[in-house]
């Protein structure tokens, strides 16, 4: 049984045209026989009515303007905020100067700090020992030792072959050894370049060697090379370096020669380095033809400072021979 | 019925000219293309705080601030809904804020003994008008629409926004949806008692309906 109370509750629907057919037709069953229920609709359709003819009030004439106003002043602030925080135009100047400086001193200190170890590591210790010295007196250890710890700059090279016009060949070495002992080299160096006292050269070159180099700075020099000939060394690096001088009468003519040797073996000059009218030449020899190498080298000069290296038996070699006069 | 043909007309050509175009320009920090959409919007945002207020200058002020805070978070608009929906749910977060406002202020300050009383159900008595004034007929129209937004007036937030948006503003069930939140079904039930509320309303103030 369907009670006026029902049909009040789904007049506002049937008011609104969302009943079902179904539910259309019971209640209008249920108006046509109902007072209470049509006057309740009545009194609703009269509500809706009165709520629609509510009249519309008209916004302010300045009200666009109060709005925009301060619409305007919001993207203004946060123009000014991004503007003050990006683009300090008062202050710009000291703070942009500041951050240059900044840059300027990173780059500085990056190039301080990896720059010279790349360098020094360039030249093998056994080829830093030049040590004729017939003008290196007492009073100049630091310049001596720099001569025979620290070739690691071009500049500093040519400053040293102005002071003292003795041979200075420059020795190329593969990064890849180089970079396998950066610790244990510099270790040597600092004493000697600190100038506590000059370091002594390789024994083959003792003869050379000036009367001021102490025994301690020997015993470095001796541990620097035996470290850098040292087996677990060579088993680090794929290729083994080995440096020696060839004293020659004709430097020139022993460069022919030497090439001319080593285009008959297959053995293949990898480098050639001009300096001060002397030569230096990097070879890249098998392990096997080492021995027959050094047998050709000695017919074309006299092999100094060169230690053998008998554990090398196959693999590579890197051949730094240095032509000086004799 | 002028002021329904008006909204239709305006209804008409929202739909015609739509806003993406001009929300886009301000999502890009064209505060000109935000103006154009002030224009457009303002009056139908007025009305729905003024009918939700009752007052025009809270209406207002509750209008600017809807605008404001539109302007500030239209780079997140995503246009899932138009952008008359999407503004009219914050107008209508302002207008209750307002409210509250209102409330608070007008309990600490003493009811005036004008204003309608109310009774410990939580019903709006008004004064009873005198036999001369009974009829519809001897009201003012002024004076029938005043008593009207009183009715308005009492409602709960909930049935009050549900009315406006519907009986008022004409928004479909659709739009109510998305700017209130709400289910149809509950839409469908808030607006039957809002329209029940008033009824009663009207009767006590009018006497007759």
């Amino acid at each position: 049984m369907i009670t006026c109370k029902d049909i009040e509750e789904k007049l506002t629907a049937y008011q609104e045209g969302v009943l079902s057919p179904e539910e259309k037709g019971l209640v209008e069953n249920h108006l046509a026989a109902c007072t209470q229920c049509t006057s309740a609709l009545a009194g609703l359709k009269k509500t809706v009515d009165l709520l629609k003819e509510l009249p519309e009030v008209e916004p302010p004439p300045w009200f666009t303007q109060k709005i925009m106003a301060q619409v305007r002043q919001e993207a203004e602030e946060k123009n000014s905020l991004l503007k003050r925080l990006f683009y300090p135009f008062h202050i710009k100047i000291p703070i942009e100067a500041f951050a240059t400086l900044c840059v300027v001193a990173l780059g500085l200190y990056v190039y301080k700090t990896s720059g010279p170890e790349i360098k020094t590591y360039q030249a093998p210790p056994a080829a830093i020992v030049e040590a004729p010295a017939k003008d290196v007196s007492l009073s100049k250890p630091v310049e001596r030792t720099k001569t025979i710890a620290l070739p690691e700059t071009e500049s500093d090279k040519e400053i040293l072959s102005q002071k003292e016009p003795r041979p200075q060949p420059s020795v190329q070495a593969d990064a890849q050894r180089a970079s396998s002992e950066p610790i244990m080299e510099r270790k040597e160096e600092i004493p000697a370049a600190t100038g506590v006292a000059p370091p002594a050269p390789i024994p083959s070159m003792a003869k050379e060697k000036d009367a001021s180099v102490s025994v301690g700075a020997e015993r470095k020099a001796e541990r620097a090379e035996k470290a850098f000939r040292s087996p677990s060394r060579s088993k680090k690096a794929d290729i083994k370096i080995q440096a020696l001088n060839l004293s020659v009468e004709n430097i020139a003519s022993a460069s022919t020669d030497i090439e001319k040797v080593l285009g008959q073996s297959g053995i293949t000059l990898t480098k050639r380095e001009f300096k001060d009218g002397l030569q230096t030449l990097i070879v890249h020899c098998p392990a096997q033809k080492l021995q027959w190498l050094l047998g050709q080298l000695r017919t074309i000069g006299e092999i100094k400072d060169y230690h053998e290296m008998p554990e090398v038996t196959d693999g590579d070699l890197q051949i730094i021979i240095r032509l000086i006069p004799r | 019925m002028t002021g329904m043909s008006k909204r239709e007309k305006d209804k008409k050509d929202f739909a015609l000219d739509d806003d993406d175009h001009y929300v886009s320009l301000c999502q890009k920090g064209n505060t000109n293309a935000f103006q154009i959409l002030v224009e457009r919007h303002q009056k139908k945002m007025l009305n729905i705080a003024y009918r939700i207020t009752g007052d025009y200058e809270e209406a207002c002020e509750t209008v600017q601030e809807a605008f404001l805070s539109a302007f500030k978070a239209i780079k997140k608009f995503r246009g899932e809904a138009a952008f008359s929906t999407w503004l009219t749910g914050i107008t209508l977060n302002h207008a209750r804020n307002r409210l509250k406002k209102i409330k608070s202020i007008s309990h600490y300050e003493g009811i005036s003994i004008d204003d309608p009383v109310e009774t410990e159900t939580g019903q709006v008595l008004f004064d009873h008008p005198s036999q001369e004034e009974s009829t519809l007929e001897q009201l003012e129209k002024k004076e029938l629409q005043a008593k009207v937004q009183e009715c308005i007036g009492t409602l709960d937030d909930e049935f009050r926004e549900v009315l406006v948006l519907r009986d008022i503003q004409e928004f479909s069930y659709d739009e109510i949806h998305d700017i209130l939140n709400i289910p149809e079904g509950t839409i469908k039930s808030r607006l039957f008692r809002a329209r029940e509320a008033m009824k009663n309303c009207l009767r006590h103030v009018l006497g007759v309906i």
